[in-house]
């Protein structure tokens, strides 16, 4: 009588939870139910045996390569520099620096005198403004655009 | 050289003590891990993966439990992953197989697809499974089942009865609702 209670109670409420505590709850008094689960041998023959599993090869060559391929970078990293270069190797990185730091100041020093106020050759040399334009009587928009040449300069004027 | 021994002459760098601690469980990880994926290259895989990962996590183990429980439990977790990824895989493959032509055709598929799992484990969950094969295997009580799988003792009674309900229904055949079949 009490399972039917529980089975209707089941139904009634189909949350997964509820259902989960119904079962639980069941379980701790009713003998008979607990014994229609725990007594069951019918479905152990489904489950993949330990037997079934042994029969394939050892697992531990690729168990020792992936653990010892984990291991190998980080002894890498905790030799110091000067194991890998030999060292003709420091020598001719010496070389190349010092090198190196003889043309830098040569090439900073040649690049401000490039820069020197006074060579505006390609500068215009003088620049025209319009405070107020006319078309017709009437105000308009102006534009002035100087180019490059000094000897050329636009003027558009178009109505407002 | 007893199970302690071998963990601490590995946390002492000793790399080939692990390989007593391989081979007395490999079996019993490959057999879990192929319960769950249901495909055993699958389970091979997930097993060296669980290998290696309890080497890199060994000084993580707490020696007053047990060293089977807690490999059971990564196990576990590895197998799971692998479903993910299997899962996720194959949603992006059906999205993006509509115009694709393949010139050979892939053949590893993931778990729904797979000819070798057995049809009547399909029938459960990742978790129902692992409860199932760890009862029946390992013997183990809802509690270590609950610690394998990180849930409660309840939690674990109820996936164990759960699968267990849904394959004695399959085997039957009965149409009968599950729950239905206990409440008689």
């Amino acid at each position: 009588m009490i399972c039917k209670f529980y089975r209707i109670l089941f139904w009634v409420i189909p949350i997964k939870r509820w259902q989960s505590y119904l079962i639980e709850s069941h379980f701790s008094t009713c003998a008979r139910c607990k014994e229609a689960i725990t007594g069951d041998k019918g479905v152990d023959p489904l489950v993949i045996s330990p037997q079934q599993a042994a029969a394939s090869a050892s697992l531990w060559p690729g168990v020792r390569k992936g653990i010892l391929s984990l291991h190998q970078p980080t002894e890498s990293l905790k030799k110091p520099l000067c194991r890998f270069l030999p060292r003709w190797q420091w020598a001719a990185a010496v070389v190349v620096l010092a090198a190196v730091l003889l043309v830098v100041p040569f090439v900073i020093a040649n690049k401000t005198t490039d820069d020197v106020p006074g060579n505006q050759v390609d500068r215009p040399g003088r620049s025209i403004s319009l405070r107020s334009a006319r078309l017709e009587g009437e105000p308009a928009h102006s534009y002035v655009f100087n180019s490059r040449n000094p000897e050329m300069t636009m003027i558009w004027v178009e109505k407002k | 050289m007893n199970e302690k021994t071998k963990i601490q002459a590995c946390l002492n760098g000793e790399v080939d003590a692990f390989e007593g601690l391989v081979e007395t469980y490999q079996s019993r990880v490959i057999a879990l891990a192929w319960n769950i994926l249901g495909d055993p290259d699958e389970a091979r895989d997930a097993a060296q993966d669980t290998f290696i990962q309890a080497y890199i996590n060994l000084h993580l183990f707490d020696m007053k439990r047990n060293f089977k429980t807690w490999l059971m439990g990564i196990t576990v977790k590895r197998s799971i992953d692998r479903i993910r990824r299997q899962k996720s895989f194959l949603k992006f493959f059906k999205h993006h197989s509509e115009n694709m032509v393949f010139k050979n055709p892939p053949t590893h598929y993931p778990i729904e697809e797979s000819e070798i799992f057995y049809p009547l484990l399909k029938l459960l969950n990742e978790r129902e499974r692992t409860a199932l094969a760890l009862k029946v295997n390992e013997g183990y009580s809802a509690r270590e089942i609950g610690t394998v799988l990180n849930c409660s003792e309840a939690t674990a009674r109820v996936h164990l009865f759960k699968a267990k309900k849904k394959l004695k229904k399959a085997l039957s055949g009965s149409r009968e609702t599950i729950f239905g079949e206990v409440f008689q």
